[in-house]
């Protein structure tokens, strides 16, 4: 486990800038994970390309065999994919929107451009929505339009219409609004406009690639190794895991400090997800990296027990299965707005609780 | 930083192997399960996923 350190003289801060291509010794598993991302679109597009030897063409098949294989193949393959671009982008890539990794600017730009490609964004839209939107805007009915909308009685509204309804379908009319009224600057449209033709030239590679490579195209190599593991990515992962994060929230007040997002302990999950999970301390502190989240989580232990927050020990995909019980979503949202974990149980959650599921009007946004 | 938070070390070189295949062990298996496709076939790759997605589920 980390433990703390001694800080660092300002000569030593010198010299590790000089020999280090990070910012910050943790940041290497971002790359890293990024690395091993592109690997397995890479074993995806060589098993597409080479049918016969990945057991995607059998002779002797049926039709209706042969048309199974690839439709096993891009569900299997597509959903890992899609799952772990999510991540790439929603956690990864976002621990870079706050603080790059790099120390290099070029670095930065070009690593971040790529970084975002399997996922379906250009990087600034991304570091827009949410480092501008979210971040800037918390919870704010009209500003922040990155979260689920809320039904008339302030509960967020349910997970399948979030995920079926946010991306791209609600992203795309708030960015272009943001980026043509210039939100951020009067320098955003021209960066925006730039940053989405490099993007739509680096995105349209999988499409064309097989063409230029064989001489014979393969659309359908992009729409189920690329669209379908970004819609995956965009609207499961992410979109789920945006969900739970401030599903049963509130805005930041005095009355209620940590209530604008949720806290998830899982080691399991918090080791596989970047520390993602204890969000609280991520919002209100979000320069603090990563790697040391859990550290400064559990110095402040005390003030989120008193200050009533939201901690359970699981992490999103189990939150997220609670929340999207079939057929019992309504119920689901209010076992995980009552689910606490027994170290953080305290008076000020159990006042918040009743409120927050059938919120007064001082709640009610 | 001065605050005493920020700066951490690392716990050794099992610590540092914990952690290399721990925070990228989501997109490993995914590599894993999309190469050994050429091994067992599309069929078994997309029984895998379901149980590494469903075990994932299941656990956090």
């Amino acid at each position: 486990m980390p433990t703390t350190a001694q800080v660092p003289t300002p000569r030593q801060l010198w010299k590790r800038r000089k020999s280090s291509l990070f910012t910050h010794p943790e940041d290497k598993h971002c790359a890293i994970y990024n690395l091993f991302v592109w690997a397995a679109y890479f074993a995806a597009f060589c098993a597409w390309m080479n049918p016969e030897a990945s057991g995607l063409v059998v002779e002797g098949d049926s039709t209706w065999m042969a048309v199974g294989r690839y439709i096993a193949f891009t569900l299997g393959a597509g959903y890992l994919l899609g799952w772990i671009s999510g991540v790439n982008v929603g956690v990864n890539f976002h621990n870079h929107a706050h603080r790059p990794i790099f120390h290099s600017e070029f670095l930065n730009r070009w690593f971040g451009r790529f970084w975002t490609l399997n996922g379906g964004w250009p990087s600034f839209y991304w570091y827009h929505s949410h480092v501008v939107v979210h971040h800037a805007n918390l919870l704010h009915e009209k500003d922040d339009w990155t979260v689920p909308k809320r039904r008339a009685d302030g509960r967020f509204e349910s997970l399948y219409s979030y995920v079926f309804l946010h991306w791209p379908w609600r992203y795309f009319p708030h960015l272009w609004k943001d980026f043509t009224t210039g939100r951020g600057g009067s320098w955003v449209p021209k960066k925006a406009l730039k940053e989405g033709l490099i993007f739509l030239a680096l995105w349209s590679v999988p499409f064309w690639a097989p063409w230029a490579i064989t001489g014979e195209p393969d659309f359908l190599m992009g729409l189920c190794l690329w669209l379908w593991p970004a819609w995956v990515g965009n609207s499961i992962t992410m979109a789920a895991g945006m969900y739970v994060q401030h599903a049963g929230s509130v805005p930041k007040s005095e009355e209620h400090p940590y209530s604008h997002s949720n806290c998830f302990t899982s080691k399991f999950f918090n080791l596989t997800m970047f520390n993602i999970g204890f969000h609280i301390m991520h919002h209100d502190y979000e320069q603090v990296h990563w790697s040391v989240l859990p550290s400064f989580h559990d110095k402040m232990k005390e003030r989120l027990i008193a200050g009533g927050a939201h901690v359970v020990p699981y992490g999103y995909y189990k939150a997220s299965s609670i929340c999207s019980s079939l057929g019992r979503t309504a119920e689901g949202y209010e076992q995980f707005v009552r689910d606490q974990h027994e170290d953080y149980r305290s008076p000020a959650r159990e006042a918040d609780i009743e409120p927050l599921l059938e919120p007064a009007p001082a709640l009610r946004r | 930083m001065s605050n005493g938070i920020e700066e951490s070390v690392n716990g050794g070189f099992w610590w540092e192997v914990g952690q290399f295949f721990g925070r990228s062990l989501l997109p490993i298996v995914a590599l894993v399960l999309i190469a050994g496709t050429f091994l067992w076939g599309p069929f078994v790759t997309l029984i895998l996923a379901f149980v590494w997605w469903r075990v994932v589920t299941v656990v956090a």
